[in-house]
């Protein structure tokens, strides 16, 4: 049946050689491949943007970007890299595995699928463009009030910040319509038999990653909108001297917070089926891994005031949120020591993809590590705003994540629906019994 | 590291020593070390232990599935729905380990916290109030206000071996107000007032900076911190007015001060 499916596409869309076909394709398996060239290109912006800042640090008072030039590169390297990148990544993989690992023949809304690809192309587009226009935000990735409302950004760059702030709302609009469309098909389109809980890991972590999506992003949304208010109304939302920065805050890691999962969710599915595939063997604790997944998801909503330690909150609201924080990360232990003992009698081929959702493991107990000392408030009042929070961050969130999820392109897509990746094998064949071998060599 | 030397430790953080002799600095130092080691040695066990599984169970060609320990092991099968493995037992034990030694790290900071977020008491009861400054962050400036209403800036003048309150707060965009040396930070918000204490052990020059992008003087907005002999910091403090500023308090006593830091300064640095 998905063999049939699959020709009824075939049909009415021009071959994979033309251009047309890539500009009108709906298929899940084309917008996963556009969407993984489109956050590549993304990346290679944002590390261009990384050379830029490394490039002024050369030396001391560096005067090649000059002030708001640099404050505007690092600005954009971290949204190019936390909305641009890393998640649309994940959600190319996300698109070309989902509908398989259920079996599913396409997403439920393929046009809206092919809509929330072109939005996001856009929105990353002006977000570009922004920089020819005047100048694009340049307050940090966080955009702290009251810095980027008009009154502290010269009046010639407005049309950038503005452009910016669009750029955000496209891209909240896409990944929307992205999750609302995942949702559907997790819920309506699985398999006959297939239960949620029976799901392939990287697709109960895709699961569980636009249920977070979905909320976190309406924070996140409710934030930006307000500060088009503020750019092309005048309000005075987060300019106000009581609390419109810490409103901006609060909403800001609403979503913030979540979004380090949103993030790093997909990495986690990746490694669970990379270390279950190569070590031919069963996750340890598959229902408890489950759960501690979705725990984490749901937790991930109740710990963002961890970010806001110094902002005067006060004693009673600081331990709840030290409590919860420590709270959400003992279902991670209980993740890695899984994907650990899943190593033990195994049988473990050290091939490519296996190599790097290896390493990923490894810095991911590094970043975990380090976590814990930012746990601890008064450790935490010291390290804000140093290194040791971007590395710990851009450690477990970022390499983490992109290195476990080069393990899976690793494994050539490109040749799903002839020979499924070997992970695929052992864990879906439901619907007929496909021909392949979990020790297949690759 | 023992048991011993943990509770040694703890003992010093939960306040068993007296007066000055405990600053916030100090409580950092403790907890950051014990969270080094122990962080250290936890990455060592857990790293170590993965990579001798990995190299152990590598498929080398040689093991034969019908071994005895290969038996109870699950291997995926074509056609069944995702299980998992056995294990689950090892995988809770590891677990709760985890949870403790994590949950008690945190119980144990929490006082830490708790000092670090009060008044310090126990120097009020010897007589020695603590100094009251009001600090405002202003693109890309610090501004300082004493008791008596005097302003200083960029330059902050403060006696040793006092305990200094600061009341934290901005005049335009957010920013963070931190010395490094003394582990004292505070977001300065607009609208809101944050606290912070902390003691200046040695006089010297110090630094104040922004630790809050907070436009493109951001990196520039930093200032000195001149810890000074108490009696020293008294004469200096005599000298400045009700609403004087560093500007308008006549020149040569801002001049005379500095001097006054400056040579209070260099000996110090030599009997160092």
């Amino acid at each position: 049946m998905t063999e049939h499916a699959d020709h009824d596409h075939e049909h009415h869309l021009p071959p994979k050689s033309s251009v047309k076909r890539w500009l009108v394709t709906t298929n899940h398996k084309d917008i996963g491949a556009l969407y993984i060239i489109t956050s590549l290109f993304f990346l290679i912006a944002g590390g261009i943007l990384a050379m830029m800042i490394r490039t002024q640090l050369w030396t001391p008072g560096g005067s090649i970007l000059g002030g708001q030039g640099y404050n505007q590169a690092v600005t954009s390297h971290g949204l190019l890299m936390v909305f641009w990148f890393i998640s649309p990544f994940a959600f190319g993989l996300a698109n070309y595995l989902v509908p398989l690992q259920i079996g599913a023949d396409d997403l439920a809304f393929p046009r809206l699928n092919a809509m929330s690809y072109w939005v996001y192309l856009f929105s990353g587009l002006l977000f570009l463009a922004s920089f020819f226009l005047g100048s694009s935000l340049a307050g940090g990735w966080t955009i702290y009030q009251p810095l980027n409302v008009p009154a502290y950004i010269p009046e010639v760059n407005q049309v950038g910040s503005l452009a910016t702030i669009f750029a955000l709302m496209l891209f909240v609009a896409s990944v929307t319509m992205g999750s609302v469309n995942f949702l559907t098909t997790f819920y309506r389109m699985r398999a006959e038999g297939l239960r949620v809980r029976d799901m392939p890991l990287f697709s109960v972590s895709i699961l569980l990653t636009v249920w977070m999506m979905l909320f976190a992003f309406a924070a996140l949304l409710a934030a930006v909108i307000l500060l088009s208010f503020d750019h092309l109304l005048g309000s005075v939302w987060f300019s106000t001297a009581e609390g419109g920065s810490l409103l901006w805050a609060h909403l800001f890691w609403f979503f913030g917070h979540p979004e380090v999962y949103i993030v790093f969710f997909p990495a986690l599915g990746v490694m669970a089926e990379v270390f279950q595939t190569f070590s031919g063997k069963r996750i340890v604790g598959r229902k408890w891994f489950v759960i501690a997944m979705a725990l984490v998801a749901i937790q991930s909503f109740v710990v963002w005031m961890h970010h806001m330690f110094l902002t005067a909150i006060n004693l009673p609201i600081k331990t709840i949120f030290m409590a919860t924080t420590i709270g959400i990360s003992l279902p991670f232990d209980l993740m890695v020591f899984a994907l650990i003992y899943t190593l033990v009698k195994g049988k473990i081929r050290f091939k490519t993809p296996f190599l790097f959702s290896f390493g990923a493991l490894l810095l991911f107990i590094l970043g975990g590590i380090t976590g814990v000392f930012l746990g601890a408030v008064v450790l935490d009042y010291q390290f804000r705003g140093t290194y040791w929070v971007a590395t710990s961050r851009c450690f477990s969130s970022g390499s983490t994540s992109f290195i476990s999820r080069c393990s899976s392109s690793g494994r050539r897509p490109g040749a799903c629906s002839t020979t499924p990746p070997s992970s695929r094998c052992g864990t879906a064949s439901r619907r007929s019994a496909r021909s392949c071998s979990p020790r297949r060599s690759w | 590291m023992g048991p011993g030397g943990i509770s040694t430790e703890i003992a010093y953080v939960l306040g068993q020593t007296s007066g000055l002799s405990k600053t916030p600095a100090d409580v950092f130092e403790t907890v950051y070390l014990v969270f080094l080691i122990l962080g250290t040695l936890v990455g060592i066990v857990v790293i170590g232990y993965t990579l001798t599984k990995a190299y152990r169970y590598r498929d080398d060609g040689k093991r034969d599935d019908k071994s005895e320990s290969d038996k109870k092991v699950v291997r995926p099968v074509l056609g069944h729905l995702p299980a998992g493995s056995g294990g689950g037992k090892k995988l809770f034990v590891s677990f709760g380990i985890s949870a403790v030694i994590v949950l008690s790290l945190i119980v144990w900071t929490y006082s830490a916290l708790l000092f670090v977020d009060d008044t310090p008491p126990e120097v009020e009861a010897e007589g020695e109030e603590p100094l009251e400054i009001d600090v405002v962050g202003k693109q890309f400036n610090w501004e300082y206000t004493y008791p008596n209403n005097h302003t200083e800036e960029p330059t902050l003048y403060i006696p040793a071996d006092r305990p200094i309150r600061l009341e934290v707060t901005s005049a335009d965009v957010w920013h963070n107000y931190g010395i490094n040396e003394f582990r004292v930070k505070s977001d300065a918000i607009p609208g809101q007032t944050t606290t912070a204490w902390f003691v200046a052990e040695e006089t010297g020059t110090y630094e104040a900076v922004c630790y809050e992008l907070c436009g493109s003087g951001h990196s520039a907005m930093r200032g000195d911190v001149v810890v000074m002999e108490q009696e020293k910091f008294q004469d200096w403090y005599a000298n400045t007015t009700d609403g004087s500023t560093s500007g308008s308090v006549s020149s040569d006593v801002t001049a005379d001060t500095d001097a006054n830091a400056d040579a209070e300064t260099a000996p110090t640095e030599g009997e160092a």
